[in-house]
């Protein structure tokens, strides 16, 4: 996956479809303020401020006054901000893999990162292991539960869920799957016309839901795909890059044109 | 007395349980069900033997320790309800308890015992 | 046998014999117990139970009940869990590297200390269970065949190395500890009376029998399982360092763990060993036993370990500094000067500071002073493991996802739930166990006791069977040469038993 942050406008329409793609519980106002949203897709935001490390050294402010000028958004005259949205990386060497001890999450061939939700017993290890912190536990059972009156926990509620995604019991951690139950379906259609995957054929829920198109799904190793295209270019990079987690998802830089 | 072999069969014990446990990881990970995991070498016990050590360290430990102990209980004959006691309840407590086994010359020790010199 | 200078201070006083000692221990179980232990014991209990329900209403309705949230995935569980599991390590330590290294003084402290150790692995055992999302499926860490088909577990995890080094440390030690006791329990079982007492520790002491070759291959176990539990306690530690050594989190992220996390570990744990001794040598009249002297050379290793782990804390900055990664540097910045820098300054201020106090003699022989540290040492360590894991956390890579942690009245609970129970098991244990090692202690009473200096007494109690004449008349030569206060013999089948009374 590549997502640019140039045509990212931050709307959320990503995140809404996300939820009702995978089942993912809402979990009300007191969970958000223990920060215990279930979003599997995020939207972060960086707003630029006004110090630099050249106007710190000019100003003669100490380490901790330039970080904390930094960390001040609301000093800036002129405030800008980067939309950018965070799902699971699929990283290639990802370190919530190593540090699970039931194997429930492990590595496909196709370079995703799976989560067994059946295999699971909740250390919560992975999540702390993850440097970009995507991975979702289910404290109490959001899915059946009178104080999580939402809309999972009726008949009639349940009726709208997805029935090619499964509900997540307590005690489970959850993450995004890529929407692995799009990618199976486009599998088995091309192997029953008895063809190639083609790209496009395949694509996340938030990804369609994008309406500036700024996300694209598709598999890097064809050389034809548009993805493979984005992941060649100059603009992209991969988050936390330096920590060589090998992530299958691309940003692609915001460029601005200013003086 | 002979010296005891106890600590050697610790040894063996030991060396079967790091065996034990080296196969165990290879079968289950390298052999029966390789999955990949972190990157990691998963389909070589050579490779991915750095993450195996911990377990093969303390399997080794396991194995040495609770085998060498139930050796020494059998051969002790230590065990719940054992009807051996102390052959005087003193012994345990601060009297010196030895056994003579003697060969019809009862007599001849008793003598021996009674004329040491000092007191009796 | 060992020469002891006449000048090194005794490590057992007021002129103790070997019977002395005997009545001495079997005292406490014996007798019955006080209203103080009764009411420090009906307090335990209370807490335990408000900490079982606390558990048993996590488990019923899910870990949400604790105060975790998406960032910080652990908190309280495994800061306890790491804290009671480094208290054990004293207990280990005494009885196994002291032995290795000939220390007399570990004699009269073993035994407790040991005894600390299975209780304090026990109450740690529990946090791994119930911090689990689903503690029903804990069986699913044993390398065991998935249910569906071959699915094993992940040796990759250093949990799944947790798993093997717990169990194998607590059962280690627990069979380290019983073996040690079965001589100890005979001696029980032979002053008993009642007839239920005699057999229930005829039953606890495996039919010990006391013979020269059950003490050749005791002493030879002893050796060999000290020889396996001294890399063993600092293999379990090094492992359980490994949970946040292994990962990317800043703050974790780190090689000085295993030693640092292993010399925090005997320090906590020393530390829990002289509050606990303290109290019991007071109440079960050990003073004879547990000196000075042992309180003093335990807080010499207090003073040791706590300034090895301040080593350890100024390293850690020092490399945070100098790796010039910005992450790690923001890490340790967070934890002295962000939203819990309480906790960090709590940690040095107990943990590095508090134990220079021993340098002085005067105040590393005061018993209240020593208390008081003792305390003072086991919070600040329990704030370590609450800095290291927390703060490292809350505030890890994205800020987005920074939060912050707050204990739930569950948390709390739990905590004190098995401080309840750790308590529960330590004083009933003080009233049914050989407090101290007596079989082992007796070894001493000839070379360090304060009336050693002046007699001469029997090593050990020996039981040889002699089956050659010449071996015989050989033993009772080297018998007429000592002096003895009483001899009995008495003709037992073809044997002839001799009982003596070593002056």
């Amino acid at each position: 996956m590549s997502v640019d942050l140039n045509s990212c406008t931050g709307c959320g329409a990503c995140i809404i479809a996300c939820h009702a793609e995978n089942n993912v519980p809402v979990v009300g106002k007191e969970e958000i303020r223990r920060s215990r949203d279930m979003h599997w897709l995020r939207i972060d935001r960086y707003y630029s401020s006004d110090m630099t490390e050249e106007k710190a050294h000019q100003d003669g402010l100490s380490s901790i006054d330039k970080f904390l000028a930094m960390e001040d958004a609301s000093a800036s005259e002129s405030l800008e901000v980067v939309f950018h949205p965070v799902m699971c990386q699929h990283c290639n060497h990802a370190p919530c893999e190593t540090v699970c001890p039931v194997a429930a999450t492990t590595h496909s061939r196709e370079g995703l990162n799976h989560m067994a939700y059946n295999r699971c017993v909740g250390t919560r290890y992975c999540a702390n292991n993850c440097p970009y912190k995507v991975r979702r536990f289910n404290w109490f059972n959001y899915s059946d539960n009178e104080q999580f009156d939402f809309y999972m926990n009726n008949d009639l509620g349940k009726m709208v869920l997805n029935p090619d995604v499964v509900v997540r019991s307590r005690g489970v951690m959850e993450k995004c799957s890529m929407c692995i139950q799009n990618i199976q379906k486009a599998k088995l259609d091309a192997k029953k016309e008895n063809r190639k995957l083609n790209d496009g054929d395949v694509d996340c829920a938030c990804a369609s839901a994008c309406d500036s198109g700024s996300m694209v799904f598709g598999d890097v190793l064809d050389k034809k795909s548009k993805v493979y295209a984005e992941s060649k270019s100059p603009r992209a990079y991969h988050l936390l890059e330096e920590l060589d987690t090998q992530p299958s998802v691309w940003y692609q830089t915001k460029v601005r044109n200013k003086e | 007395m002979k010296p005891t072999r106890l600590a050697i069969t610790s040894f063996i014990y030991g060396c079967i349980g790091l065996s034990l446990a080296l196969l165990m990881m290879w079968y289950m990970m390298i052999e029966d069900w390789p999955m990949i995991i972190g990157g990691k070498p998963n389909f070589s016990l050579l490779q991915n033997l750095p993450a195996f050590i911990p377990v093969t360290f303390e399997m080794t430990v396991f194995f040495a320790a609770h085998l060498m102990v139930l050796t020494y209980l059998i051969r002790c004959k230590l065990y719940p309800g054992s009807n051996q006691k102390s052959p005087d309840p003193r012994t345990t407590d601060d009297m010196f308890l030895m056994e003579i086994e003697s060969h019809g010359n009862d007599k001849e020790i008793v003598d021996l015992l009674k004329n040491r010199s000092g007191r009796s | 046998m060992h020469y002891e200078s006449p000048i090194r201070e005794p490590l057992i006083l007021e002129d103790k014999t070997l019977h002395d000692i005997t009545e001495d221990i079997a005292r406490p179980v014996e007798g019955k117990a006080n209203k103080w232990w009764w009411a420090l014991f009906l307090f335990s209990l209370v807490a335990f139970a408000w900490g079982a329900g606390c558990l048993a209403y996590t488990a019923g309705t899910g870990v949400g009940v604790w105060g975790l949230n998406k960032t910080v995935g652990w908190a309280w569980d495994i800061t306890n869990f790491v804290w009671w599991v480094g208290i054990g390590h004293a207990g280990t330590l005494i009885s196994a590297v002291l032995l290795l290294f000939r220390q007399k003084w570990r004699l009269s402290i073993n035994r407790s200390a040991e005894a600390m150790t299975i209780f304090a692995v026990v109450q740690a055992g529990l946090f791994p269970i119930f911090h689990m999302g689903r503690p029903w499926l804990a069986y699913w860490v044993l390398p065991l065949p998935n249910t569906y088909g071959s699915l094993w577990v992940n040796f990759n995890s250093p949990l799944l190395w947790d798993v093997f080094a717990i169990s194998t440390y607590l059962t280690v030690s627990l069979v380290f500890w019983y073996m040690g006791l079965i001589p100890d329990f005979a001696m029980i079982r032979d002053r008993a009376v009642k007839p239920l007492t005699k057999k229930i520790y005829s039953i606890l002491s495996f039919g010990w029998s006391g013979r020269a070759k059950h003490w050749q291959r005791f002493e030879e176990l002893s050796l060999v399982l000290a020889g396996l539990a001294t890399p063993l306690v600092l293999s379990v530690h090094t492992i359980v360092s490994m949970d946040f050594a292994t990962s990317v989190i800043p703050g974790w992220h780190t090689t000085i763990f295993p030693p640092y996390f292993v010399a925090g570990a005997i320090f906590s744990g020393f530390a829990m060993v002289q509050t606990l001794l303290l109290v019991m040598r007071k109440v079960v009249y050990m003073e004879a036993y547990i000196t000075i002297k042992h309180i003093e050379y335990m807080n010499i290793v207090i003073m040791v370990t706590g300034s090895i782990v301040g080593v350890a804390y100024i390293t850690e900055l020092f490399i945070a500094w100098y790796s010039g990664v910005e992450f790690e540097q923001y890490a340790f910045l967070n934890r002295a000067t962000g939203p819990y820098w309480w906790a960090y300054w709590a940690m040095m201020t107990c943990n590095v500071f508090s134990p220079q106090f021993m340098w002085s003699k005067r105040l590393r022989t005061s018993i209240a002073f020593t208390f008081f540290i003792s305390i003072v040492v086991n919070i600040g360590m329990w704030f370590e493991r609450f800095v290291i894991i927390v703060t490292s956390l809350h505030r890890d890579y994205l800020p987005s996802s920074w939060t912050m942690f707050s204990p739930t009245f569950v948390d709390i609970g739990i905590f004190i739930g098995t401080i309840g129970f750790f308590f529960v098991l330590f004083l009933l244990y003080a009233r049914t166990f050989p407090v101290i090692a007596q079989a082992e202690l007796k070894t001493i009473v000839k070379s360090s006791s304060t009336q050693s200096k002046k007699l001469v007494m029997s090593k050990k109690i020996i039981y040889g069977i002699y089956d050659d004449d010449d071996v015989i008349l050989q033993a009772v030569k080297d018998i007429r040469e000592k002096e003895f206060i009483s001899m009995k013999y008495i003709l037992h089948f073809q044997f002839m038993v001799l009982i003596m009374h070593w002056a």
